[in-house]
């Protein structure tokens, strides 16, 4: 949610449209599924998966295509000429023969009473003037003058703060509280219970902190979940000594294994990572006499509309959600249960009726909430083993994965589970490209853990990149072949993991020497993952110091995410995806003692800093299909990248995330 | 009652002594472009100028603020480095969510502006409050993580020539190495 789509998508349409860049001004939609649909998820209003483009490009240059047929239609008929002659121009109407001309505003009340044509033709993308270029972001000046309104920005007039007090462990209730102290704090209006935990209001969010803090909680965690991860862990270690339900059957893989002159293996643990959006989560609810009013970050309006308004007993179209920009996302603002929306909620329910007026209440979320709060990218585990026949050739290759389930109880349950498979568990793994005879791919799912899980920017791929493709080289290594190499070979049915891997390796110079200091080990990594129908691979350049300690260098990147709209955006969004995937490889990591989560603000989890991030080179590749992801396909070939090169520089591959350096030590 | 002096107007506060500058600039003046991230020194998203040295205003009370001069990015223009730092910002389309963007901007200016305490540093390091060649700030500061961090610039505080005022201790002890 780096909202590139506020360009992106007027880009489609400005182009189509032949509207003049300068003029263009974007808005966030309100929840309305009728209009802003979510094309590629049915009636469903929405961002998420990487859609943003795709959904949008037919839809987008139709409509812009449209709107200048009919601008040209009733230029022509009030300038009475034929529509031929006329011409469109950086939103300019001529024409030539009468050296007339007028700008949109002139023509669009009439050109809206025309009839809406049913066909139009679109540009041949040789003629895009914008589509390709350098279309300058529509959110640059708000964004560096402190003007662009995010959900934080909000204030109503008798807008209450509300900051909630969170049980300790997942599931884990209020049994009593003592609200007198909190009560006591000056700007502190009132201290309600919801079912999320103890909500205090307050004229400010320092106070509303105050008073939180003076608060006294009794939790009732019978019910709470209290594993740590290290338990968690230990189950799932043990699911994976059993086979699980089929993802992926190709061949004879028992076969193969049976016959196998030899056979690799590794096992790679994943932890709960979160997603630290730099705007942690808040919502603003405010119930009016028709209905409420909601000011959100959106990411998933039509599943937060419907949710409200079965909340608060009201028709969807009663709740009105006003689009703001969001400060960051990976995914944790699409809360498949609409958790911190609906917290906010609660609380407004609870106050209304107390005074004569029910205030809007924001809900802020101090960071320790949102770190606490769950809804993670779930702790995952990951058996690999591949079968090598007497001639060295890769005959055999089973992955096994254990971990919670995103989709399982939401509402994407129909779409996304398939014979009781999570599709988001398995991708990456399950659609392995490369051609390998026998090959099974199984998935244990728990359900009996408590933690809270989510998306997080490129789901499942996060994971299964990082096993796939650090294992591969692991079997590379076994048979004695070059990673490039044994990649290409594996992928001569699949030309564009093939097209985009041969250009990341040639413009990293893959094979020359690299020089180390004195001391210093370097390596070079690669990976090529697919993931939102686009293709990234990725050459990454690793110094290991003596103590173990890594520097990633440089990191070269391939993208083919079809038709480049905005150029710029697709390397924006894929140096922050280098950046936010080095982060989780270095030191993401969310763990749980007794059920408590440990982590609760940058200290303990702490991001990428400025000084560690690596020069990175965006190489797109050139295309006129239709486009495709990019959002989050730059995130996982990164850390499998990453610890490929660790390995060339020591011959260690690392089974875990984040990286245990110690492993490194020379 | 409590005087603020920020963008060069004097503001009177009527909050409690220990309210972070954060909150007294988002919720009392309603100032909303220095933003929240962490609340703990650690992020940078709430960096203001104080005397033109960013500070992290979520752990500064306002009670040290009196007599200081605060510059927050609704007027981080308002002088030449700030509208070079600016227009820079938006020329390389610089943000993403955008989110933090105020303070690692005010960051950045911090950064190149030239201060007198600067000039007295003996340890001959880049450090906040010396100057910064302009052509480093074309050196296309992304959003993210660089500046998701706040800070705009990379910099090596020198401890001996800030830890001279609270504030500015603060601003030293959380700066990035
Ligand atoms: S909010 Fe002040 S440093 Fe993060």
């Amino acid at each position: 949610m780096g909202q590139g789509t506020y360009t992106g998508l007027a880009t489609i349409l400005a182009e189509e449209l032949d509207a003049d860049w300068k003029h263009v001004r974007v808005e966030g939609a309100a929840a309305d599924a009728k209009r802003y649909n979510n094309t590629l998820w049915g009636p469903t209003q929405g961002t998420g998966g990487s859609t943003a483009m795709a959904n949008s490009w037919d839809q987008m240059r139709q409509a812009g295509a449209t709107g200048r047929a009919m601008l040209v239609t009733a230029a022509a008929k009030r300038w009475n000429v034929g529509v031929a002659d006329i011409a469109v121009c950086e939103g300019i109407v001529s024409h030539a023969g009468s050296a007339r001309k007028a700008s949109f505003g002139e023509l669009a009340l009439d050109a809206a009473k025309e009839t809406v044509p049913t066909e139009v033709k679109l540009k041949d993308p040789r003629d895009f003037r914008l589509i390709g270029k350098q279309a300058r972001r529509t959110d640059s000046a708000a964004k560096t003058n402190g003007t662009a309104q995010f959900t934080q920005d909000v204030f109503l007039p008798g807008m209450l703060v509300a900051v909630v007090a969170h049980p300790p462990q997942f599931g884990a209730t209020v049994k009593s509280f003592d609200a007198s102290r909190a009560k006591a704090v000056k700007g502190v209006v009132d201290v309600v219970q919801i079912p999320q935990g103890v909500a205090v209001l307050a004229k400010d969010t320092w106070s509303a902190k105050k008073g939180r803090d003076a608060l006294s909680v009794n939790w009732d965690d019978s019910k709470a979940f209290k594993l740590g991860t290290d338990e968690i862990l230990a189950r799932y270690r043990e699911m994976a000594r059993k086979p699980g339900l089929i993802a992926r059957q190709t061949g004879d893989t028992g076969k193969a294994f049976a016959g196998a002159a030899r056979v690799v293996s590794a096992s790679f643990d994943f932890p709960y990572l979160a997603h630290a959006a730099m705007e942690p989560m808040n919502c603003v609810v405010q119930l009016k006499a028709d209905g409420c009013e909601v000011w959100n970050g959106e990411q998933s309006q039509t599943v937060d509309q419907g949710r409200l308004a079965e909340f608060f007993g009201l028709k969807p179209e009663q709740v009105k959600i006003n689009m703001l920009y969001a400060g960051g996302s990976f995914g944790r603002r699409a809360s498949s249960q609409s958790d911190y929306v609906l917290e906010a909620a609660h609380i407004v329910k609870a106050i209304n009726g107390r005074s004569s007026v029910t205030p809007p209440v924001k809900l802020i979320w101090l960071r320790e909430d949102d770190m606490r709060g769950g809804y993670y990218r779930p702790l995952f585990h990951h058996a690999l083993e591949a079968a090598l026949d007497g001639s060295g050739k890769l005959v055999g290759w089973r992955h096994r994965l254990v971990g919670q389930s995103i989709i399982a109880g939401t509402p994407f349950t129909a779409m996304l589970v398939k014979d009781g498979i999570d599709q988001v568990s398995v991708e990456g793994a399950a659609n392995l490209p490369y051609a390998i005879p026998n090959l099974t791919v199984d998935l244990h799912t728990p359900t009996d853990i408590g933690v809270p899980v989510l998306w997080w920017r490129s789901v499942g791929s996060s994971h299964t990149a990082y096993s796939t493709e650090v294992f591969l080289d692991q079997v590379a290594v076994a048979m004695g072949k070059d990673p490039v190499a044994l990649r290409l070979e594996l992928l001569s049915e699949h030309p564009r993991h093939a097209g985009v891997l041969k250009l990341a390796s040639e413009k990293a110079h893959w094979g020359t020497p690299l020089k180390a200091a004195a001391g210093e080990r370097r390596g070079r990594g690669v990976a090529v993952h697919e993931s939102f129908n686009s293709f990234v691979a990725q050459v990454a350049e690793v110094t290991v110091k003596k103590d173990g300690s890594i520097k990633v260098e440089r990191v070269v990147c391939a993208v083919d995410c079809g038709t480049a709209i905005n150029p710029d955006n697709i390397r924006s969004q894929v140096e922050g995806a280098v950046g936010f995937a080095l982060s989780a490889a270095l030191s993401g990591e969310i763990t749980l003692k007794g059920g408590r989560v440990e982590q609760g603000n940058f200290d303990s989890y702490p991001l990428l800093r400025i000084g560690d991030m690596p020069k990175v080179e965006v190489h797109i590749v050139p295309s006129t299909s239709a486009p495709t992801g990019i959002g989050e396909p730059g995130v996982p070939p990164l850390a499998p990248a990453v610890a490929n090169a660790i390995a060339a520089a020591t011959g260690k591959f690392l089974h875990r995330m984040p990286f245990n350096t110690a492993e490194l030590v020379a | 009652m409590i005087k603020l002096t920020i963008n060069g107007k004097v503001h009177q506060l009527d909050v409690a002594p220990d309210t972070p500058l954060l909150w007294a600039l988002r919720d009392t003046l309603h100032m909303t472009g220095t933003k929240y991230g962490c609340g703990q020194a650690l992020c940078g998203a709430c960096n203001v100028l104080v005397d033109g040295t960013p500070v992290r205003s979520c752990v500064t009370p306002v009670s040290a603020m009196v007599g200081r001069k605060i510059r927050t990015i609704e007027a981080v223009d308002s002088e030449r480095v700030g509208k070079v730092v600016q227009d820079a910002w938006r020329k390389l389309d610089v943000v993403q969510c955008g989110y933090c963007q105020s303070g690692g901007r005010s960051s950045a200016v911090g950064t190149a502006q030239p201060e007198p305490q600067a000039k007295r540093c003996r340890h001959r390091q880049r450090h906040v409050g010396q100057p910064v060649p302009l052509r480093d700030l074309r050196a296309r500061p992304r959003c993210h993580p660089r500046s998701r961090q706040g800070s705009g610039l990379r910099r090596s505080p020198c401890p001996r020539s800030l830890l001279k005022t609270s504030a500015a201790a603060i601003s030293c002890k959380a700066a990035p190495a």
